[in-house]
This record gives structure tokens, sequence and C-alpha cells, in this order.
């Protein structure tokens, strides 16, 4: 069985029917990949017991849903975005704020003096100028914890616990010096587009 | 726009494009990786999770939560998760017995429980989040002076707490009234753009919570936008 790939596991146990949670395939399923979620629930965790409740979680998550996976990408593929998504869901919740980082992140990208960047570009030129901003302008550890703070709308604590940022003040520290950076390039691209 | 909106193009890879490059099976998608953040982290992610790389200081977290997940006195896997279904269907006696068993419990159960009692105790029970707040609001023209909610019964002091909108706390103070004059400080910290959020507790002669308003956000509009 060990030589079995995940999706040929998943094929045999759903060659009686429905898969069961005690089918020897199933369980090898999830004995090959219940490392991965704990690790990853544990950095989304404010301690162990609520990385094993959000493990468990996500391991009971994935087996009811089982059924539809298709196979458009590989198992570890798929279970990483039920991870990923159930993660943040958790996080989120958990810090019971409102949505306005987008907001925020619209006013680190504008021009700082001036009406806001999407006032005055297409779409799709707005697109290109955030990616370079943030590619050029960002160490890497600032534009992983830009990412997620913004895209992913986590909270600064529980970004400076998944990365194990061992600075003073954490996620906040890069979260100040990509704000400064987007703003330098904001103002740079301004003096250039009115001169 | 959202963040999403701004940085995510029709162009970006999906989880399989991501998983294809790691393993090879589509190098031409580095290039956009190389000129795209959002895929960058992505990609970044997702390796992170297939490496299961574990430092010094998880290996503990992670031997105790996997001890957990799968019984160590059993050789064959079976983890607790996997406990939460049963290994066979149960037979469907078994169910008609727990279900009538559950019934006559429940109604030896009501028999001995007294009535709701209709006596007034005087206790003061107010629900959660239900200061209503006044002023201020949403997007604003200038930096407010003061705030301003509803007045709360039995409430003898008002705690008003201002915070970014990661949580941290920027001010907070407390009043016998409904409102509470803004100092002069804070009002400078409220920089254009950037939101807020406040909230107001109603506190009794205890210091017990008894309500609360819902976190509200307010922004100083930018001098342009006025």
């Amino acid at each position: 069985m060990q030589q079995l790939s995940d999706e040929e596991l998943i094929s045999r146990s759903r060659s009686g029917g429905a898969a069961s949670p005690s089918d020897p395939y199933v369980e090898e399923l999830f004995r090959r990949h219940q490392r991965k979620v704990a690790l990853w629930c544990l950095r989304y965790s404010a301690d162990r017991e609520e990385a094993l409740d959000l493990s468990q979680e996500v391991l009971a998550q994935t087996f009811r849903r089982l059924d539809s996976f298709q196979g458009n990408s590989k198992f570890s593929t798929w279970l990483y975005t039920i991870c990923r998504n159930h993660c943040l869901n958790h996080v989120k919740s958990r810090a019971a704020q409102p949505d306005t980082t987008g907001e925020e992140a619209l006013s680190f990208l504008a021009a700082p003096d001036g009406g806001p960047m999407e006032d005055q570009l297409a779409r799709r030129d707005q697109l290109a100028l955030a990616r370079s901003w943030i590619r050029d302008s960002l160490e890497e550890t600032e534009r992983r914890v830009f990412m997620m703070h913004f895209m992913d709308e986590m909270p600064l604590d529980a970004i400076t616990r998944a990365l194990g940022l061992t600075n003073a003040s954490g996620a906040k520290a890069f979260i100040v010096s990509a704000r400064r950076k987007l703003g330098e390039a904001a103002r740079r691209w301004r003096l250039q587009n009115e001169s | 726009m959202s963040p999403e909106e701004l940085t995510r193009g029709e162009d970006c890879l999906t989880p399989a494009d991501l998983e294809a490059l790691l393993e090879g099976r589509l190098p031409e998608a580095q290039a956009h990786v190389d000129k795209c953040p959002v895929c960058e982290y992505e990609l970044a992610s997702l390796r992170e999770f297939l490496a299961e790389k574990a430092s010094a200081t998880e290996q503990q977290d992670l031997a105790w939560i996997e001890a957990r997940l799968r019984p160590a006195a059993q050789p064959v896997v079976r983890r607790k998760w996997l406990s939460w279904f049963p290994s066979a269907p149960l037979p469907r006696f078994a169910f008609t017995c727990a279900a009538a068993l559950l019934v006559v419990a429940g109604s030896l159960q009501l028999r001995h429980m007294a009535g709701p009692s209709l006596e007034d105790n005087h206790s003061v029970t107010v629900r959660s989040s239900q200061i209503r707040i006044l002023a201020p609001s949403g997007d604003l023209d200038t930096a407010p002076v003061e705030f301003s909610w509803e007045a709360v019964p039995h409430a003898a002091t008002y705690e008003v707490v201002l915070t970014e909108v990661d949580g941290t706390q920027l001010w907070s103070n407390r009043t016998t009234s409904s409102k509470l004059f803004t100092p002069v400080s804070i009002q400078q910290q409220m920089l254009p753009r950037k939101s807020l959020l406040w909230r107001v507790r109603a506190l009794d002669g205890q210091g017990v919570v008894i309500a609360e308003s819902s976190p509200e956000r307010i922004r100083l509009l930018p001098a342009a936008e006025r």
C-alpha cells in the first residue's frame, strides 16, 4: 500500500462506494499528510491545544469533502488549500475585527499628497504598478508579512507566530517598514509622472 | 478595489499551476512568479506546507499534537479525529434505544425541574453590543472632538477605547457621562485615510461590564476629498 500514490489510494477507497474513515486506504492517505496539517495549524494557533483542535477540524473537513476531490491537482495541493483557508478563517474569526484592511492597503499604495492611485490609472496599470512597487521596494520578509496582512487579512500577532518572527515588535515592524518603502515608491512615481 | 484585486491578476497561477512549477512540469510559470508578489507568496506558502519542516521549538509541540491525533498505543494508524466517525454502521436498534433513553431521561429531568420564576430579583440584565453609538462614525472631515453614545440604565461609568484596525490600542479613558472629549494629542494621531476603531463599554458600580457597543470605524478624509 505504501507504494501507491495518494490519488491511487483515493481511487481504491472509492471502489466500494463512499470512502469510510476506517478504510485502510483512507488511513494511509491521512497518515502521510497529518504532519503537514499539524505543523501548519501550529503556526496559525496560539498554542498546541488550539492547533490540535484546528488540525482535527481540517482533517475531518478534508475527509468529508474527499468525494469531491477531482484530481485537478495532487491531493497534497488540494489538502493545502483546505488547510490554508480553514486556518485563515479561524485566525480572522478569532480576531473579530471588521474588514477595513483593504482601505488601509489602498492608502499605502496611494500617492501621498494627491488622490488615490486608482483615480488616475486604468486597472491593468494599477496592477502592474502595485506589483512592481511591492516586488522592487520590499525585502522578502516584508513582502510575506505585507501579503499575509493585507491580502489574507491576518492580524499582526498571528503573522508573528506563523512566521516565527523573533524581533521585539514582530510583524508590526515589517508592516511599518513596508508602509514607509511603499510610500517612498509612490512619491517617486508621482514625481516622475508629474515632471 | 480590494488589495487582492489590486495585486492578483487574471494571469495569476492556480494551485495546480504552482504545484506543477514546484515539480518542474511548468518551468515557464517561473517568469510570472518573478514579477508577481502574489504568486511568489502563494508559491512560498505551498512549498512550506509540502516541506513540513519543523523548527526545533516546533518539534515538541508537533510531537504532542501527533500523539493525540494518533493514539500511540495503537500500531495501526487510528487517529483521534477518525474516531469522530463510526468505524462501521451502527445497528439501527442502537440508535432507537439511545433516542428512547434520551426521551425518558429528559422527561424525568423536566418533572423535577421547577418552572421559571416570576420573582423579580431586581438584577440588571443588559445584552452585550447594546450601546448605540451616536458619533463619530465613518468618514470625517475633521478629527472628532468628542465621542458620544446613548446612555445605558444602571451604568456607573463608561470606558472608551480607540484602537488601530489591527487591535493596537491608541487611547482609553473613562467617564460617568455619555460623552467623552478627545485629547488634542489623540486628535493629532488621526491621520488622513487611516482607519481607526472605537468602542464604548458600560460598567456598573462594581466595575462589571453590563453593555458594550460594536466597534465603530472612523476615518479622516484627506483635504482633497472633503
